[in-house]
This record gives C-alpha cells, sequence and structure tokens, in this order.
C-alpha cells in the first residue's frame, strides 16, 4: 500500500519539474530530481518483507485483577510494529504497539480489571520500506482463550437446606438413622446394636433404651441467577456482584459434597444439572463468565426449565436486583410447588441517584416502595429475602437468611 | 533567499504561509497540508529565481534542505515518533539530494540545452504524471 508520502514526493517532484519546464529554470528541476529519484526508487525496489508472529499465554485461567503475561514470538526482516487488539476489560501493562527490528520473543503483560472469557491474540503487524513509501499492513488472528474467574465473596456460614437427599454429605438430616448427631431415645428392639443403647435412660426406666441419631446427608442446592435487568454504574453493575456471590456459594456447597446446580433466567436461559466435584465448579464458572444481560421482552416462566434442572427438595437460592417482575413471579412460582427458596437482592441502590428534579425524586420514592413491596410478597410465602448493599458484606446477607429461618415456621 | 525590496513582504507572506502549512498539518496529522506547505516553498523558491534573473549556485543547498524537511515531516505523519536511526538516514538522505541536485545541475549546464534537454524534461514531467495515475488507480481498485 502506497504511503501519503509517495503520493506527496511524486506531486512535488511533478510540480518541481513542471515550473522547471515552463519558466526555463533548470535550479527547480534539479529540485524535483531527488523527490522523483527517491519515487523510483521506491517501486523499483519494492518488495514484501516477511512477517509472521505466534501467540502464547502463560496461563489460560486466572482470577479477576490478575496479571497474565502474552508472549510474542516475530519473525520479521524489517522493523514492524505489533500491536494486540484486545476487549476493552484486557489492558496491556506497558507498551502497545511494540516495535520489533528483526526474529525476537517479547511478552506483553496484560490486566484483567473484570472477570469474564477473553481471546486475546487479534494481532495487527505494520512494516515500511526503507524510504517510508511504501506500507506493509497485515492482520493475523492468533487469538487464544483466556478465563478470568470472578474474586470469591468471603462466606461464613451457608444458609441449609431445610430438606437433604440420600447420599452421604455435610449436612444433618431430619430423618433418623446413622450419624453422630442425637436426634432422639426409643425402647430397644431386636436387632439394636449394643453400643447404642443408652446406660442412663435405661436405669431411670428400668428398661434398655437406645440412641437415635440424624444423618448427615447432602442436599441439593440450585442457584437462580436474575439475568433480565442489572443496575450499572461505571463498570461496576449488580451483574458483577450476583457472579461473584454464584461463584463463592457454588464453591462453598461443592465442598460440602452437595449437589449444585445453576439457572441463569434472563433475556437467554442457560442451566446447569446439579452435579458435584471439581469439575462440577469449573462447569458452573465457566457458564457464569457467559453471564450478560440481553434485553428482552418476551414473558418467561418456568415451563422453559427442565425438570431434571429442579429436583424436588432443593434448596434454590436466588440472586437478584429485583428489578423485573418476570424473576419474581417465577420465584413465588417456585415456592408455591413447595420449593425452599431463598432471595438475596443484590441492592441496586449504589448505582442509581435520586435525580434532581422533583418529579425524579417522586419517581424514586415511589420505585423504592414498589421494591418494598415485592419484597413483603416474599415474605408473605415465606421467603426469606435478604438485602447486600455497600453497606454490608455477603456473609452478612446469608447470617440475615439464617436468623429468619430460625424464628420461621415454614408451612408444608 | 534575500529579495528586493518591492518583493519581500509577498516573500515573506508565503514563507510564512508555508510555515503555517506545516505547522497545522504536522498537528492535525493532515498529509495533504504538509504536502501544500512544501509545495508553496517550492513556489517561493520559483518567485525568488525570476525575481533573481541569474542562476542560484545554492540550488543544490536548497533541493537537500527541502527534502530533509519532506522526509521529516512525513516521518513525524507516519509513525509515532522518529527513533535515533531514522534521524541518521534522513540526514544523510539530505546529502544525497543535495548531491543528486548537484549532478542534474552540472548535467544541465554541460549540455548543449536545447532540444535533448527540452525532451528530457518532457519525459521526467510525463513519467511523474503516470506515476501519479497509477497510484490514483491502485487506490481506486483498494
Amino acid at each position: 500500500m502506497a504511503t501519503p508520502k509517495l503520493a506527496g514526493y511524486t506531486g512535488l517532484s511533478a510540480l518541481a519539474l513542471f515550473l522547471g519546464l515552463a519558466l526555463r529554470l533548470p535550479e527547480l528541476a534539479a529540485i524535483g530530481a531527488p523527490f522523483a529519484l527517491a519515487v523510483g526508487g521506491a517501486l523499483l525496489l519494492e518488495r514484501a518483507p516477511r512477517m509472521n508472529v505466534s501467540v502464547a499465554l502463560e496461563r489460560d485461567r486466572i482470577l479477576e485483577g490478575d496479571d497474565v503475561e502474552l508472549e510474542l514470538d516475530v519473525r520479521t526482516d524489517t522493523r514492524t510494529e505489533v500491536y494486540v487488539a484486545l476487549q476493552p476489560d484486557l489492558r496491556v501493562d506497558g507498551e502497545n504497539p511494540l516495535a520489533f527490528e528483526r526474529d525476537d520473543t517479547r511478552t506483553v503483560r496484560l490486566n484483567a480489571g473484570r472477570w469474564g472469557a477473553y481471546l486475546p491474540g487479534r494481532v495487527f503487524l505494520r512494516a515500511y520500506d526503507r524510504l517510508h513509501m511504501l506500507r506493509y499492513e497485515a492482520q493475523l488472528d492468533r487469538r487464544t482463550p483466556l478465563k478470568v474467574y470472578p474474586r470469591a465473596e468471603s462466606i461464613r456460614t451457608l444458609p441449609r437446606p431445610l430438606e437433604t437427599q440420600v447420599f452421604g454429605g455435610n449436612q444433618v438430616a431430619r430423618a433418623k438413622g446413622e450419624g453422630i448427631e442425637f436426634a432422639d431415645l426409643r425402647p430397644f428392639a431386636p436387632g439394636d446394636v449394643v453400643r447404642r443403647v443408652n446406660w442412663r435412660a435405661s436405669a431411670r426406666r428400668g428398661q434398655l433404651w437406645v440412641n437415635e441419631y440424624h444423618p448427615e446427608r447432602n442436599a441439593d442446592v440450585i442457584l437462580f441467577l436474575d439475568a433480565f435487568a442489572e443496575a450499572r454504574s461505571g463498570e461496576r453493575s449488580t451483574l458483577d456482584r450476583t457472579v461473584r456471590a454464584a461463584s463463592a456459594l457454588a464453591s462453598r456447597y461443592l465442598r460440602e459434597k452437595d449437589r449444585v446446580g445453576l439457572i441463569s433466567f434472563g433475556g437467554v436461559l442457560n442451566w446447569l444439572l446439579p452435579s458435584t466435584g471439581l469439575a462440577q465448579q469449573y462447569r458452573i464458572v465457566d457458564s457464569l463468565l457467559d453471564s450478560r444481560i440481553v434485553l428482552n421482552y418476551a414473558w418467561r416462566n418456568l415451563d422453559v426449565i427442565p425438570r431434571r434442572t429442579l429436583p424436588p427438595q432443593a434448596l434454590v437460592l436466588a440472586l437478584s436486583p429485583l428489578l423485573d417482575e418476570r424473576s419474581t413471579d417465577a420465584l413465588l412460582d417456585l415456592r408455591a410447588r413447595r420449593f425452599d427458596v431463598v432471595v438475596v437482592e443484590i441492592s441496586p441502590f449504589p448505582f442509581v441517584s435520586a435525580g434532581r428534579s422533583p418529579t425524579d425524586k417522586v419517581a424514586y420514592r415511589l420505585w423504592r416502595l414498589r421494591r418494598a413491596a415485592t419484597r413483603a410478597r416474599y415474605e408473605r410465602a415465606g421467603v426469606p429475602v435478604a438485602v447486600w448493599g455497600d453497606e454490608g458484606s455477603l456473609a452478612g446477607a446469608l447470617e440475615e437468611v439464617k436468623s429468619y429461618r430460625r424464628y420461621a415456621r415454614t408451612g408444608r | 533567499m534575500v529579495a528586493s525590496e518591492g518583493l519581500r513582504e509577498p516573500f515573506a507572506a508565503v514563507a510564512g504561509l508555508s510555515m503555517l502549512f506545516l505547522v497545522v498539518g504536522l498537528l492535525g496529522r493532515w498529509g495533504p497540508v504538509v504536502q501544500a506547505a512544501l509545495a508553496l516553498a517550492i513556489g517561493q523558491y520559483a518567485g525568488y529565481l525570476l525575481e533573481l534573473g541569474e542562476f542560484d549556485s545554492l540550488a543544490p543547498l536548497y533541493a537537500g534542505g527541502i527534502f530533509v524537511a519532506g522526509e521529516l515531516a512525513y516521518d513525524a505523519l507516519e509513525s509515532r515518533g522518529a527513533h535515533g536511526g531514522r534521524v541518521g538516514t534522513i540526514a544523510l538522505l539530505g546529502l544525497a539530494a543535495a548531491g543528486v541536485a548537484l549532478l542534474f545541475l552540472g548535467v544541465a549546464a554541460a549540455s548543449s540545452g536545447g532540444f535533448g534537454v527540452e525532451v528530457a524534461g518532457v519525459a521526467a514531467a510525463a513519467a511523474a504524471l503516470a506515476i501519479v495515475a497509477r497510484l490514483a488507480w491502485t487506490a481506486r481498485e483498494r
């Protein structure tokens, strides 16, 4: 590709030569001669340079806020500028573009400001001929996946499901069986083992009584993400908090040997069947990386969710900013179907201001009142709602859920 | 360049305009404005030669100077800053340009002039036009 310099020099040499001819001044032609010679030389000596680059990432998974090195191995026989195109939340810590004089390998430090799935590695190359009359450009697709995981929020205690499942875990079940948590006393029956005899109770009653225990079982937990709408202020948003909370909760429940599933209920519906183990944790976090708000005005109800995603007696832990009626109706529908539902409200107030005009202020107050009414609807249905805003932590919000469930009487 | 009393002001105006165009073109990174600045400089020199009325022995120096100005200006437009090696190259190119101009003038002075020189001049101008046309055609195709 010709640079503006080539056209400019051609024009100047033509001007000087024409003026020299027209005015019969050889000095002007002498002015134009070097320009003409430069243009002719550049065109005659034109040769496309050799340019190639390969890209390698130091790691393909990092945490939010961490740095990772991107290695550029450039093969070239002339001075080449290399520019690495990146998505907005991924920044280069240093120079970009880089200049390479010959074959060389250099590293660029990338900083991931936000969680997500990225594809760094689209590279733009530019080189010039010796006289900078001709420009050679190339765009190479060397994209390689980079997953930036959200930094997990700290959690002290988890909301406990009301019902457990049949496999071994860390939850104390309501049923009686083999375990270590004392449940009850009953009279000795043939077949009971001697070590379960409660000798003190037996002595008091004059006949053998045995201890009964609560077994430890696992539970099913479904993380329900409200992805219809978000409140955003600059780079911070309710969706970021939702994803961080979901990642932390999934990690903790999976560590307790519970089965964890995921439903992202919004413009785009995503779900993961409940499962256990480290593989499930990676599946959940990878699914969270794809979370984004997609505006959609279609009405959605629970029928669009596959049945196996919502096993009976599962704890449905919803993370929602309570901005859209559709998710509220879906959660109340779940409660009506006798699911154990808990709502953690990701407060949008830190991202929204009241406005200046009196009309804006009235609208803001009405909006807050509507939100309070929505919370009251949940509480009438027996669904605890804990608010997580700027003032508190996620751990504090979960403690509120725990104390609500301790004192509430659940009608079954 | 020293001009007669009556032409000093017009020459100064053209020189000032050329400088202004150069500064504006470099600040705004506009190639055509930079080219206009260099064309004005050549035009001003043409006016000076007409006013002088005799052969200017400093023409090669002026050729080298305007070539260096062109190189530096276009280098500033294309890249984010000239690196050390490039400045040295430009200085050498300026000397080479002055040498080419000197050689050209020497050949022109040694030749008998007349029809041969006319033909060479017309051929050079035609070649320059052909290059411009080819560049325009190539740019349109892209």
